[in-house]
């Protein structure tokens, strides 16, 4: 499984992930952006807008009817965050042909074009109701992200801990900002990033030939733009001015903990394999020092686990606990830093963690949706390495490297959503 | 022990299946091309099975709630104060478990080592080790687990929904008990239910992947005596009327916005295989072409601003229960009920769309086929259908079977405007 690539012009690139032991193919398209604050909650509203209606399929009614005409395709449309970039990306998920009595690859590609070149305009701009409408769906959104404690509390972490940096920025938009949005504002913004932004159309699954050249013909009609790449400024330890501890109140029975750390390891580096290893073996892994401590001896939480980005170079822990059980869980949680650090930990618990990492990486082989994310990932950290390869280098990550790596790992923020237990 | 297979060409997927001398029955779904494969045994045990004849007992017991789900976090324990995580983590798997209404399932994911794996699995399944000691442990975790779920409004407007619509079947208690409940839990009571729901004959194991039949006999063989063979398990079902308890119920939790679901309890349970599937079928189509993307009703709630993307239907049969769940978020979530109301009568007076329904079938079709993406959706669905004796094979031609006077009986039977259901969950602000 290699991916294949080609362009459609300059700016524009196609990439063929071919796999063919999948009921269904894969087409999307994602334009990247830098993420500012002045432009995200209109590219936000923008994803939704689009999903509306377009030129040949009117309104949703007509979109869906279509969509289920071919054996449920489906459109997602949404923004996510890469490193210091945003990406509007617009996918769909549909039936491959061999399973079927008829042709639906041609009108399922059609479909995606649709909803992403010809939207359903009224006086050239995005029709009145549909961007009403979709405002008000945002600031319910939004509003509704408290609703997931859990979520919630690592967002509000990763928040104060980048603010004023483009990674602070939520990915969702902002309130304050939505009233200001028009037909003819998100209409002149949508033109800047279909016509201006660079983009990747990701096509996956079993495409012949002529599919592939057909995808090329229906989208050959993009402009050349200018393929500049967006940086990703690296979360250093050094940038740590001190250390922030912020607690909320909410009426909740079961307090949220989240932790960020700075590491600074360069995601194309030698180190990113050590940092791997650190993080599945510290708390990534049900085997993890995290898990079989924190959880099991010390029964204080029924999740407790640590991230990482890799991109940004970040780690979080996040867990549910009491509230009087905070002092604890915190010296829980450094206490077993400390002990990766000094290197209280067998060589059996180094291999178990390099065996966890082999098979979430082989295992993504299974789905299209994670080979795509796995290439892009690749693409825009700027070095390409099969999960062979990656997992090679895994491998020979010794006792020493991990210790090595976790000195570097240092507390930024704690966020503590503070419930009132019962 | 010998194995059947059964193929469908259209979907292009293949089973075998045979039954052990234990009375274990065993599937295998070969999928050779994944990097994943996959296992997934399970027994008929859940949070519905409160009331039963332990084995080699005459009298009956009653457990506290939440014990099928303890029960699931304690046989991860070993004898040696280990845990069976620490032995997948030998071999790299990545292993899990979870208990429903009806089903306590093992499971693991590998990319490597399949029968390594598979010999861990039907190990620890089959050697539960129970001390007050650990018991006592375990009950601070699962409070956690029991206190984070209190605090999810999707879990509490679901939960609420299925204690108005139940009287008496167990379905309403929450899986994991509560922390008074599961304080009253004892070694003694643990291997009751170990020695009663964990015997072969109560149990399935359903393998996808690259796998062998005979290779997986070969390791069920070693764990498990082919004489183990032991009577049906005593369970008792509770009497359940078919009205509803009540039609509005309400819960005040941190969240910014209404939350509701609106449910339609069925009333003719006791029904399983095929009949079941269709049941499931044609209730899927109805609730596609009334409130599904494409349908008017969807397009005007959307329009009108009472419904948003979060909106979504549902639908559970089991044997012993079985409901329908329209749910979202809403400002208002009574209009949207009465609109869901209104939207069914009419439909039983005017009848249904037939190319509404053929759309529907196309969907239901492309769904079906998308599950088979994933070795672990393939697992899982397929343990749970053959619990309740369906082939999950059948189900594109069984799609295709069901007519238009089917899904109208359906429409008139299930979809009880005078019996239906409205929970909300309200911001702890709003009156």
């Amino acid at each position: 499984m290699a991916l294949i690539k080609d362009k459609i012009c300059e700016g524009v690139n196609l990439y063929y992930i071919p796999a063919d032991h999948f009921k269904t193919n894969r087409i999307s398209i994602r334009f990247h952006l830098p993420a500012e604050r002045e432009n995200i909650t209109k590219i936000s509203l923008l994803t939704q807008v689009l999903k509306r209606g377009t030129e040949k399929y009117k309104d949703m009614k007509e979109i869906s009817e279509k969509c289920d005409d071919l054996y449920g395709a489906s459109v997602g449309a949404g923004t996510s965050r890469m490193g210091d970039r945003i990406m509007v990306g617009i996918s769909e998920s549909m039936v491959a042909d061999r399973f079927l009595s008829e042709r639906i690859l041609p009108e399922a590609i059609d479909m995606l074009k649709q909803v992403v070149f010809f939207p359903y305009l009224e006086n050239g701009v995005f029709k009145k109701e549909y961007v009403k409408q979709e405002k008000e769906n945002l600031r319910t959104y939004i509003n509704g992200i408290i609703n997931d404690k859990k979520s919630y509390a690592n967002l509000r972490c990763n928040q104060i801990m980048f603010e004023g940096d483009p990674f602070g920025i939520s990915a969702y938009g902002y309130i304050e900002d939505i009233d200001g949005i028009t037909p003819e504002n998100l209409y002149e913004e949508y033109q800047r990033i279909i016509s201006e932004c660079p983009a990747d159309i990701f096509i996956s699954g079993s495409y012949s030939k002529e599919d592939i050249e057909l995808v090329k013909k229906e989208f050959g009609f993009m402009k050349p733009r200018k393929a500049e790449d967006i940086q990703t400024a690296l979360a250093r330890p050094e940038d740590i001015k001190t250390e922030k501890r912020v607690t909320e109140e909410m009426q909740v029975t079961q307090s949220k903990l989240a932790m960020g750390f700075r590491i600074g390891v360069d995601p194309i580096g030698e180190e990113i394999y050590d940092l791997t290893v650190f993080n599945c073996l510290f708390g990534g892994s049900p085997f993890s020092k995290l898990f079989m401590n924190v959880r099991e001896k010390m029964s204080l939480a029924y999740y407790v686990y640590s991230s990482l980005d890799r991109m940004k170079s970040i780690m979080q822990i996040s867990s549910g606990i009491e509230a009087e059980n905070y002092e604890k869980a915190l010296e829980g949680i450094f206490g077993q830093l400390e002990e990766v650090k000094k290197g209280n930990f067998t060589e059996e618990d180094l291999e178990a963690s390099k065996r966890y990492i082999a098979t979430s990486f082989n295992a993504s082989k299974d789905s299209l949706v994670a080979l795509e994310r796995n290439y892009l990932r690749q693409l825009v950290c700027g070095k390409e390495e099969e999960i062979e390869e990656f997992l090679d280098n895994i491998n020979k990550v010794r006792k020493e490297d991990v210790c090595a790596v976790a000195h570097k790992v240092k507390l930024d923020t704690i966020y503590f959503l503070k419930g009132e237990g019962k | 022990m010998k194995f059947r297979c059964v193929e469908n060409t259209r979907v292009d997927e293949r089973i075998f299946f045979g039954t052990h001398e234990s009375g274990l029955k065993i599937y295998v779904i070969p999928k050779k091309e994944f990097s994943k494969s996959y296992a997934i045994y399970g027994t008929e045990y859940g949070s519905l099975h409160r009331e039963f004849i332990p084995l080699g007992d005459t009298e009956k017991v009653v457990l506290p709630d939440g014990v099928a789900h303890f029960l699931e976090h304690k046989l991860f324990e070993e004898e040696d104060g280990t845990d069976a995580f620490n032995r997948f983590a030998e071999t790299g798997a990545s292993a899990n478990a979870f208990t429903s209404f009806n089903i306590t399932a093992y499971l693991f994911t590998c990319t490597d080592r399949f029968y390594d794996n598979l010999d861990i699995l039907l190990d620890f399944v089959n050697k539960p080790y129970f001390t007050e000691k650990n018991i006592a442990k375990e009950q601070g975790i699962i409070g956690q687990e029991i206190k984070m779920y209190e605090d999810d409004p999707n879990w509490r407007v679901y939960f609420n929904a299925l204690t108005a619509m139940y009287h008496n079947n167990p379905v309403k208690i929450d899986i994991a008990g509560s922390v008074e409940s599961i304080a009253k839990i004892t070694p003694e009571l643990l291997y009751k239910c170990t020695d009663t729901f964990y015997n072969p004959s109560n149990m399935r194991l359903v393998c996808v992947g690259d796998v062998e039949p005979e290779k997986v006999a070969e390791f069920v063989d070693k764990h498990i005596p082919k004489d183990r063979v032991s009577g049906e398990v005593v369970k008792f079902e509770v009497a359940e009327p078919k009205e509803r308890v009540q039609e509005y119920i309400e819960q005040k939790l941190s969240v910014s916005s209404p939350i509701f679901n609106i449910a339609f309890k069925e009333t003719e349970t006791g029904v399983c295989g095929e009949e079941l599937l269709k049941r499931e079928i044609e209730t899927d189509i109805l609730l596609e072409v009334l409130f599904g993307n494409s349908s008017s009703a969807y397009s005007e709630m959307y329009e009108k601003g009472i419904i948003d993307g979060s909106f979504e239907v549902d639908c559970e049969f089991e044997k012993e229960y079985g409901f329908t769940l329209i749910g979202g978020e809403s400002k208002v979530p009574k209009e949207v009920y009465e609109k869901v109301l209104s939207v069914i009568k009419d439909a039983k007076e005017k009848g249904i769309d037939e190319k509404a329904v053929k759309r529907a079938k196309k969907l239901l079709i492309g769904d079906n086929l998308r599950k088979f993406n994933n070795v672990e959706a393939v697992g899982v669905e397929f343990i749970k259908d053959f619990m309740k004796n369906i082939n999950y094979l059948d189900y594109t031609e069984t799609v295709e079977k069901i007519t238009m006077e089917d899904i109208m009986n359906r429409l008139n039977t299930h979809f009880d405007t005078e019996n239906a259901v409205l929970s909300v969950v309200k911001p702890l602000e709003e009156e």
